[in-house]
């Protein structure tokens, strides 16, 4: 037989004082009920380590206004990341900074430099050559802009590149001049190979020898002097394009020039100008062309 | 007609002195959130686990989110809100760090005023047996029975806390009490 108090959610209701009268004097009349009583009441009395609330609110507090932390796991990944981001950044910094060198002359500047194999370079005014630091041995290249001498140490080679052309170093001293389409070489001792960039030409230019191209066309030349009078604080020109005496005046003085382009596109000019006058220097060129000439303050205007 | 315009000053009169919900966001209304569940959620937590640290500190994880959604919790919400973060905390904990469970530091002794010292000592005997028995429920069934017993709660209460059936609530309990009662009389 079942005892009654053994079945479904009867002692639930019993303790939750849900019996009816009838069940409760039964399960009182049990021989069970006085160990269930002992439980019930007995049970009451445990009791839980005391929780203490206040201190637990002051920690609240002084938490709640900190926004929700990233869990530290992901912060201690990001570190990482950020630390090697860092070194990355670095190293390639470290890489890439160097490997270039720039010079550059401001107008009216002339800058004396080394190569990396002590050749020397004078830089003309208002030019700039680059070439790479780290990789010179495997790559020796030097980019011009403008008008350089080169003393080249010796047994060194190297090539000097230009937009219309590359002059491929065969022996010591020479001249490069290159303003946007004009180009011009002289060779003063030793030789060079010009690779003449738009034809794809090559010349050798022994002593004396100077190559030149302008436009679409070259043609070489011979001159006299052992170096480039631009050395001695003087520009000289032989049958030089009246464009590019301008663009010499206006690195040498800072001057511009307001002129007719298509008038003096095919004049030509022979002789020179010194660098440590501008009126003087004006005369020269202007006198000696016939060209007369309103100069105010650094700009000048050409009359027709 | 004077009776509609009656009815509606009425309503209008109640729509006035409807009070506005409670801001759990103010700090008066979270503190006294604070006060009245805070213990309820330990112990609840404290069943689960026997661990009053751990218990502990789900409690004050507990508060802060509630703090951190306060805007989005209705007032009259609040206490179950508590009671399921916390039991989510804790599922949590224990998937992650597998919390060993011991059960066996349930329990401070009691404080037991009676004159008789004999009966003093028959009842911290039995007492011992009781909580020794009581590790013998298992986990649904001790939950169900200390938050009966020791905090009080009403089966409803309990079956909402839990998220489960008041039957399923008195069942468990019913269960806890008849193994109890076998435990002890084996002892």
């Amino acid at each position: 037989m079942m005892k009654e108090h053994l079945k479904n959610k009867f002692l639930a209701r019993w303790v939750n004082d849900d019996l009816t009268n009838k069940e409760d004097l039964d399960f009182k009349n049990s021989a069970d009920y006085q160990e269930f009583k002992k439980i019930a009441e007995l049970s009451k009395k445990l009791r839980t380590p005391v929780y203490d609330k206040n201190t637990a609110f002051t920690e609240i507090l002084d938490k709640r206004n900190t926004k929700p932390k990233i869990k530290p796991l992901r912060s201690r990944y990001l570190i990482y990341k950020i630390a090697a981001s860092v070194l990355i950044l670095l190293g390639s910094f470290y890489l890439l900074k160097p490997s270039k060198t720039l010079y550059k002359s401001k107008v009216g500047e002339q800058l004396v430099f080394s190569l990396p194999d002590n050749s020397k370079v004078i830089l003309n005014s208002n030019s700039s050559l680059e070439f790479r630091t780290k990789k010179w041995n495997k790559n020796k290249e030097v980019e011009l802009q403008g008008e350089a001498f080169f003393n080249v140490a010796k047994g060194s080679l190297f090539s000097v590149k230009t937009d219309n052309a590359t002059v491929h170093v065969l022996g010591t001293r020479f001249n490069v001049k290159s303003n946007g389409k004009y180009f011009e070489t002289q060779c003063y001792s030793g030789k060079v190979k010009v690779e003449n960039l738009n034809i794809n030409n090559q010349t050798v230019l022994s002593r004396g020898n100077a190559y030149r191209i302008e436009a679409n066309s070259y043609n070489s030349h011979n001159f006299k002097a052992s170096e480039p009078s631009w050395l001695q604080g003087e520009s000289t020109f032989k049958n030089a394009p009246f464009e590019e005496v301008l663009i010499a005046l206006k690195n040498q003085f800072g001057l511009t020039f307001s002129y007719n382009k298509e008038k003096y596109l095919t004049e030509r000019f022979t002789g020179s100008f010194i660098h440590n006058d501008i009126d003087t220097s004006l005369q020269m060129v202007f006198s000696a062309m016939e060209i007369e000439y309103i100069k105010q303050g650094k700009k000048i205007i050409l009359k027709e | 007609m004077i009776e509609s315009q009656n009815l509606n000053k009425l309503y209008k009169h109640s729509d006035v002195t409807q009070e506005k919900e409670k801001s759990i966001c103010e700090n008066i209304v979270f503190e006294s959130l604070f006060y009245s569940h805070s213990d309820d959620i330990r112990n609840y937590i404290f069943y689960k686990c026997g661990d009053q640290q751990l218990a502990e500190d789900i409690v004050q994880e507990t508060f802060l989110s509630l703090w951190h959604q306060c805007a989005k919790v209705p007032f009259k919400k609040a206490k179950y809100f508590l009671f399921r973060v916390a039991k989510n905390n804790f599922l949590n904990i224990i998937k992650h760090k597998k919390v060993i469970l011991d059960h066996t530091k349930y329990f401070l002794p009691s404080e037991i005023t009676n004159e008789d010292p004999e009966f003093i000592i028959e009842e911290k005997e039995f007492m011992i047996k009781l909580q020794k028995a009581i590790l013998k429920l298992s986990n649904k069934q001790r939950e169900v029975f200390l938050l009966n017993r020791i905090d009080g709660k009403k089966y409803a209460e309990i079956a909402v806390i839990i998220g489960i059936s008041v039957k399923a609530v008195e069942k468990r309990m019913h269960n806890a009490l008849l193994i109890l009662r076998k435990e002890i009389g084996n002892v």
